[in-house]
């Protein structure tokens, strides 16, 4: 028992000092952009702020549309987000539970969009959005993020754990396939949907080469388009390039957050027999 | 239940918001000409008149790549001339951010030749004027600044950043952002080692780093990291009235496709070692400008663009000054070639726009508006003309170290320019790199040689292999 207990408190440990870890230049990042320039590079070293100052923050949000650009951020990681889970669940539901000629092919060639690298079709991509006249447009910045093949693999594995015969079952109840779609089978699982939704928010807020390209509008720019505005190629203007990343990472905490005991409460639904 | 409500909530929302999006997009069109302007927008935040044949106004799009207090005197530059010039000819410009180099979003352009999407001027480093170089769009400067009626004339600009926008004596691009190498040093810890003024040349300063370190609380005498940046000034400062890093001028008389200072790199490589086994130089780039200010490094070489910066770091902790970066020899010519950024036409189809570029560009170079850099920066003023401005007097009678730059490059030849380098990214690492090991100690001087020759000449043989000259 008391082995059992100390391999506990060691895990436990090791855990924390993992979080620690990964946490820790966030969290110096949030405590440096409350410094004076004059406090982050000095001979001695401050992990908290000495003299506290928001000056970085008001510099982030009078020098450059700020809260605009997180708006245009929000808007196009939402969009993204919502339009993968659906396009992802209904790939995914037709992989693992339909037979078509064809499936096999068509679901390698999905997956082979993963080996290729995104940089590779920046250009074509600009074409077809220039062509279609949609440069400095939320369409025209959503568009190449809106399907991802790795969401599509991981909910094609997740409804292959399904048994074909709840489908089956559902038949005979008079389900439809959409009934069962909708009724059955995105229900149980929810803590996938969740999962895939942050994963996407995350990835679309984060981007950055994309947005920059086909915006040439101020009030199109995304926030990590801004957060560069906020550096200095002749200075070491940390504080408010750590402001402006600060202010950038509420909303995916947020979002985070909201998310995180559904998604827990979805992984312990069925786990435990009472 | 929750879940689901808030599911339907979320998708209504994206759908509306998606809707709303297509939906701008024609507004947007719409409120534009689409025939003559491509990117309709914002200055400073507010929303532009659309351009109507009524109004006449002309809409330029100017694209930028530079961030911080650079950026922000570009906004108000372009706002003067929106105000002013603009307003009086019916011209409106609205700034467009890109992010360093700035060339990413003209290479897309470039490659679909979107005329729609692209700016009527770019603000672009000299090292990337290879990719407009050959470029059907581009808009040589020289057909109008030597026409008659320009406002600004060759003359008006320090000669040698005229030069270092030519190409076979005409003009690609016109000066904008400028800035000189320079030394900065701790006049108190030079005063307390024991010496009364800033090296004058190499074998000088490797001299007197090793009493920098001793006798004052200086970890090092220099700092310093060699890219091709530094590496090339040492270079090209050689020689009675320069040295040409690079052949054809350094690709000002035609291509550069090889080098030609290989005698100016073995000679500056015999002074640096005397540097490095001074154990007093410090070869990475860390905290430059904070370490100095802190008394960590007595001297140091970078922009003259950060002089306000070191002015603020330092405030009255201490007496410091600039001056020109050591010379390799005594009989060298000495100085800095004008390093930094220049404004570049285009071509969008439309000649009256380019006549409007054109007025834009004039009054960004005119000696106004180049004072203005002095504001918060430290670029040159390149219009001989902008020590009149009374910008300009009030800027260095607060900072007086600011005219040094400017008296250096209006006293460097015009030989003494900057390279137009093929795969100046790759050239860069391959210093940068054979520096650090020599620094390191990991490499010999002529190992250092080898790598630096060999590495370019492999460079440029893969850059010419993807891109032949015709």
């Amino acid at each position: 028992m008391n082995e059992r207990r100390t391999t506990n408190i060691m895990m436990q440990v090791i855990c924390v000092i993992c979080a620690l870890m990964v946490l820790f230049p966030i969290l110096y990042a949030f405590s440096a952009s409350f410094m004076r320039p004059e406090d982050i590079l000095t001979t001695s070293h401050y992990l908290l702020p000495p003299h506290p100052t928001l000056a970085n923050y008001i510099q982030a949000f009078t020098t450059t549309k700020i809260a605009r650009y997180m708006g245009n951020s929000f808007i196009i990681a939402l969009i993204c987000s919502c339009v993968r889970v659906i396009l992802a669940s209904m790939a995914a539901f037709s992989f693992s539970f339909y037979e078509f000629r064809g499936k096999r092919i068509l679901f390698a060639l999905t997956l082979a969009t993963i080996m290729i690298p995104p940089d590779v079709l920046v250009v074509q991509n600009y074409v077809t959005i220039s062509k279609m006249g949609l440069m400095n447009t939320y369409a025209g910045i959503c568009s190449i993020f809106l399907i991802s093949a790795n969401n599509i693999f991981l909910m094609r594995q997740n409804f292959l754990t399904f048994s074909r015969s709840l489908q089956e079952a559902s038949r005979l109840d008079g389900c439809s396939d959409l009934q069962f779609f909708f009724r059955i089978l995105l229900p149980v699982s929810r803590p996938v949907l969740i999962t895939v939704f942050m994963n996407s928010f995350v990835s679309v807020w984060n981007q950055y080469v994309w947005p920059m390209l086909v915006t040439t509008k101020d009030e199109m720019r995304t926030v990590q388009v801004g957060i560069t505005m906020l550096k200095d190629r002749e200075s070491s203007a940390f504080g408010p390039v750590m402001a402006g990343a600060s202010i950038a990472l509420v909303p995916t905490i947020l979002i985070f957050a909201l998310f995180l005991r559904r998604i827990v409460s979805g992984m312990m639904t069925g786990a435990v027999k009472e | 239940m929750k879940m689901k409500k808030m599911a339907a909530l979320l998708l209504a929302l994206a759908m509306l918001l998606a809707l709303a999006a297509c939906g701008g997009n024609n507004a947007a069109q719409d409120s534009s000409d689409p025939g003559t302007s491509g990117t309709p927008g914002t200055d400073s935040g507010t929303q532009t008149p659309a351009q109507t044949p009524e109004s006449g106004t002309i809409e330029l799009s100017y694209w930028y790549a530079m961030d911080g207090v650079g950026g922000q005197i570009i906004e108000k530059q372009i706002d003067a001339f929106n105000q002013t010039t603009g307003a009086e000819k019916g011209i409106h410009v609205t700034g467009v951010y890109q992010d360093w180099p700035g060339t990413n979003a003209l290479t897309a352009a470039m490659t679909t030749d979107d005329t729609e999407n692209m700016p009527d001027v770019i603000h672009m480093f000299s090292e990337y004027v290879n990719l407009i170089q050959d470029w059907e769009r581009t808009v040589w400067a020289e057909d109008y600044i030597t026409a008659s009626g320009a406002a600004v004339s060759k003359d008006d600009l320090i000669p040698n950043t005229v030069e270092a926008y030519s190409i076979g004596g005409k003009m690609i691009g016109v000066p904008y952002a400028i800035s000189a190498l320079l030394l900065y040093y701790n006049q108190d810890q030079l005063t307390q080692a024991g010496f009364d003024a800033p090296p004058a040349t190499i074998d000088e300063m490797a001299r007197m780093l090793p009493a920098l370190k001793e006798k004052t609380g200086a970890e090092y005498g220099l700092n310093v990291r060699l890219d091709q940046f530094e590496f090339e000034n040492f270079i090209v400062t050689q020689g009675a009235a320069g040295t040409y890093f690079g052949n054809n001028q350094s690709g000002h008389a035609g291509q550069m496709t090889e080098l030609s200072s290989q005698e100016a790199i073995q000679a500056f490589l015999t002074e640096w070692e005397k540097v490095i086994a001074s154990g007093a130089y410090k070869e990475t780039k860390d905290s430059m400008n904070e370490e100095f200010a802190q008394g960590l490094n007595s001297m140091c070489i970078m922009s003259s663009a950060r002089i306000p910066t070191i002015n603020d770091l330092v405030g009255d902790s201490f007496q410091w000054g600039v001056a020109a970066i050591p010379k390799v020899s005594a009989s060298d010519v000495g100085g800095a070639y004008p390093s930094g950024s220049g404004l570049f036409m285009i071509d969008r189809g439309e000649p009256a726009r380019v006549e409007a570029a054109w007025e834009f560009v004039q009054y960004l170079i005119s000696a106004d508006t180049q004072a203005m850099w002095l504001d918060g920066c430290g670029y040159v003023p390149i219009n001989v003309h902008a020590e009149e401005a009374e910008t300009y007097q009030s800027a260095i009678s607060t900072e007086p170290r600011l005219s040094v730059p400017f008296d250096i490059l209006k006293n460097t030849p015009g030989s003494v320019v900057s390279s137009f380098c093929p795969d100046n990214q790759t050239v860069n690492t391959v210093i940068q790199d054979s520096m650090l090991n020599f620094a390191g100690g990991s490499a010999s001087k002529e190992e250092t040689y080898a790598a630096i020759t060999d590495g370019i000449a492999d460079a440029f043989a893969d850059y010419f292999r993807a891109n032949p000259i015709d």
